[in-house]
């Protein structure tokens, strides 16, 4: 199996400084950080680069202004960075970087690489196990409650594209993606490994025909650190795109925000977990199916006031101002 | 005695139809039998309604629909037998044909004690998967259409004397203190049970009355898709979804047409005598780590609202 996942995601932004400072607060740790070049990773190594929208070392935007430059996708070995040099350099230009990261692009035109994964193996921070009635596995020992998020790993990218079954050709045929599911005529969620989570790529078609950035997602460890990510990351003042809400398709629990370097970004926990013998649906691409529920501009730690409260504090609390 | 939970809670209402509605919408079972009108949850635990003007119920404490009586339930009828002769010491107690005893708790709220019909029905836990650690392969997570409540887990009691009601239950009755608000609230299991807490007892100042119940399902899934249901079904939020910091569940709760409010709860703190009860300050920060409060309905575009 060749694929590990994406080992980094680079975009080209006007203010690099702001970017940093958002993926920042979104979790991820600073490795670098200047007015050229920032770089930023999740607990597992794979990383977000940022760099200005007309530095030269940057592939060719998909479209105008801050987005996603490159996709690199980590690799097992070196032999599998041949056979793939092999196979792009049949229709397309190939380079190859000092340290043998390869680079070209897809179908689409968005610059794609891929080197010897860097990502390191990590397990979620102790995480308390989660009670059902009967189910009792957390005896004595309170729930874990997050201050902000520290994202495991990134786990996915989303693009709209002229069309998805020539991108799906691409991924799947020359480069060895599978197909999870489908929006049934206008979309494809692919996972570069079997067994894996339930999409590293998702295409929509978009019906003028365009290529875009639509987010990026980063997974965490359990729905209480989503909530206490998204919260911490608003209180930051980031924006929310949508959420928190619940996809159907990969039963993923989410929350995304505008991201200054392009698109969105995402938290997403609780993904499907496919081996072969998962079936491939095609999916109504109607509203209903893109959530189960979606909030629309998030949430913000609790400020109501709780029962065990007199009016006599509200009236002390009113005079300490 | 051994008390080990909540069997069953006793509404007394204007609107019977319009009450089991509310029941039904919310996921519980009706069941056949008897004068009264009875759903159940997955382990067998009643709600019963009755008509406000019922005789035979014990006084509501709130103006209104409300709740009536709550009934306990414990392992055996020796446990029954030894509630009766210790309450027995300064009230009236009562018998029923079934058993049951009845009787007013210390701030005249109806109480019973049964031996408990609540029988135990197991639940597969709940496989989540973290990044590079999956717990469920190639099995969709589950999308509930509506909730089944597994175990009525509490009730919330208003108690403007917290010393006298405090005293009735811990120590006449072996409730066992989890947590608290000091002077504020109290966070009490049964000395049988291992929830975090059966009853919590509210001090709202002279206030009296019934506050809210609670129900445990089985997930977070469930919370939310209970919750999507009841709203579906044009039942309004009270508060949430949200989070407490207290007993670390997810909560949804409803307004209820019976009085006070219907919780749905999942993912509570269970407790043995390991446990180290805390102090909390009343502060929003200790009521919930976030709220939502106008409720969230099924997708169909993005929902708008205020945090």
């Amino acid at each position: 199996m060749p694929y590990v996942g994406i080992d980094a995601v680079t975009y080209g932004t006007s203010d690099v400084k702001k970017g940093a400072k958002a993926f920042e607060d979104f979790g991820l740790k600073k490795i670098k950080s200047g007015v050229n070049e920032a770089i930023l990773e999740t607990q597992d190594g794979s990383r977000v680069i940022i760099r200005r929208t007309g530095d030269k070392s940057l592939p060719r935007a998909i479209q105008r202004g801050s987005t996603v430059r490159e996709i690199t996708w980590g690799v097992s070995s070196t032999a599998d960075l041949a056979r793939l040099k092999k196979e792009l350099s049949k229709d397309r230009a190939v380079t190859e970087d000092r340290d043998g990261t390869i680079h070209s692009t897809d179908n689409n035109g968005l610059g794609i690489a891929f080197r010897k994964s860097r990502r390191r193996k990590v397990k979620p921070r102790s995480a308390t196990p989660i009670n059902s009635p009967e189910a009792i596995v957390r005896f004595d020992d309170r729930a874990t409650y997050y201050d902000k998020a520290s994202p495991l790993t990134l786990g996915h990218a989303v693009f709209t594209v002229p069309s998805y079954k020539e991108t799906q050709d691409f991924y799947v045929d020359r480069l060895g993606f599978f197909v999870t599911d489908y929006y049934k005529g206008r979309g494809v969620f692919l996972r570069c490994k079997t067994p894996g989570g339930h999409h590293n790529l998702f295409f929509l078609e978009d019906e003028a025909g365009k290529t875009a950035i639509n987010h990026v997602a980063f997974g965490v460890a359990n729905t209480h650190e989503l909530f206490a990510g998204g919260i911490h990351f608003t209180s930051q003042g980031w924006k929310t795109a949508v959420g928190p809400g619940r996809h159907i398709v990969s039963s993923c629990y989410f929350w995304y925000f505008q991201n200054p370097c392009g698109g969105n970004i995402e938290y997403f926990v609780d993904e499907d977990f496919c081996t072969e013998n998962w079936k491939p649906k095609h999916w109504n691409p109607a509203p209903d199916m893109f959530a189960e529920w979606a909030l629309g501009d998030g949430l913000r730690k609790f400020a109501g006031q709780p029962p065990t409260r007199t009016k006599q504090d509200m009236k002390k609390k009113q005079k300490a101002k | 005695m051994s008390i080990t939970g909540l069997d069953k809670v006793v509404y007394g209402v204007d609107d019977i139809e319009k009450a089991k509605g509310f029941w039904t919408d919310f996921g519980l079972t009706p069941v056949d039998g008897g004068d009264a009108t009875r759903l159940v949850t997955v382990e067998g635990a009643e709600v019963e309604i009755r008509s406000d003007g019922d005789a035979s119920l014990p006084a509501g404490l709130a103006e209104g629909n409300t709740a009536r009586e709550f009934i306990w339930g414990a392992e055996s009828q020796e446990d029954i037998d030894a509630i009766r002769a210790e309450l027995s010491k300064d009230r009236d107690v009562t018998v029923d044909d079934d058993g049951t005893i009845h009787t007013l708790d210390a701030l005249g709220y109806g109480v019973g004690f049964r031996v408990t019909r609540r029988r135990e029905v197991p639940v597969a836990p709940t496989a989540y998967n973290a990044p590079g650690q999956p717990a469920r392969v190639n099995e969709r997570g589950r999308i509930y259409e509506k909730a089944e409540p597994h175990r009525m887990s509490h009730i919330v009691l208003l108690a403007p004397d917290l010393d006298k009601q405090l005293s009735f239950y811990v120590d006449r009755l072996g409730f066992k203190v989890t947590d608290c608000y000091p002077g504020r609230g109290y966070f009490l299991r049964c000395g049988g049970s291992n929830e975090h807490h059966n009853l919590f007892l509210l001090h709202g100042g002279d206030n009296i009355g019934f506050h809210h119940i609670a129900f445990e399902l089985e997930n977070i899934h469930e919370v939310f898709g209970g919750g999507l249901h009841m709203t579906d079904k044009g039942w309004q939020t009270h508060l949430g979804p949200g989070r407490h910091p207290l007993s670390s569940c997810y909560f949804w709760y409803f307004k209820n047409p019976c009085g006070g409010a219907a919780e749905y709860d999942s993912d509570s703190d269970y407790i043995t005598d390991g446990w180290e009860p805390a102090e909390w300050p009343s502060t929003p920060e200790s009521f919930a780590e976030w709220a939502y409060a106008e409720g969230a309905a099924r997708y169909s575009g993005i929902q708008t609202g205020k945090a």
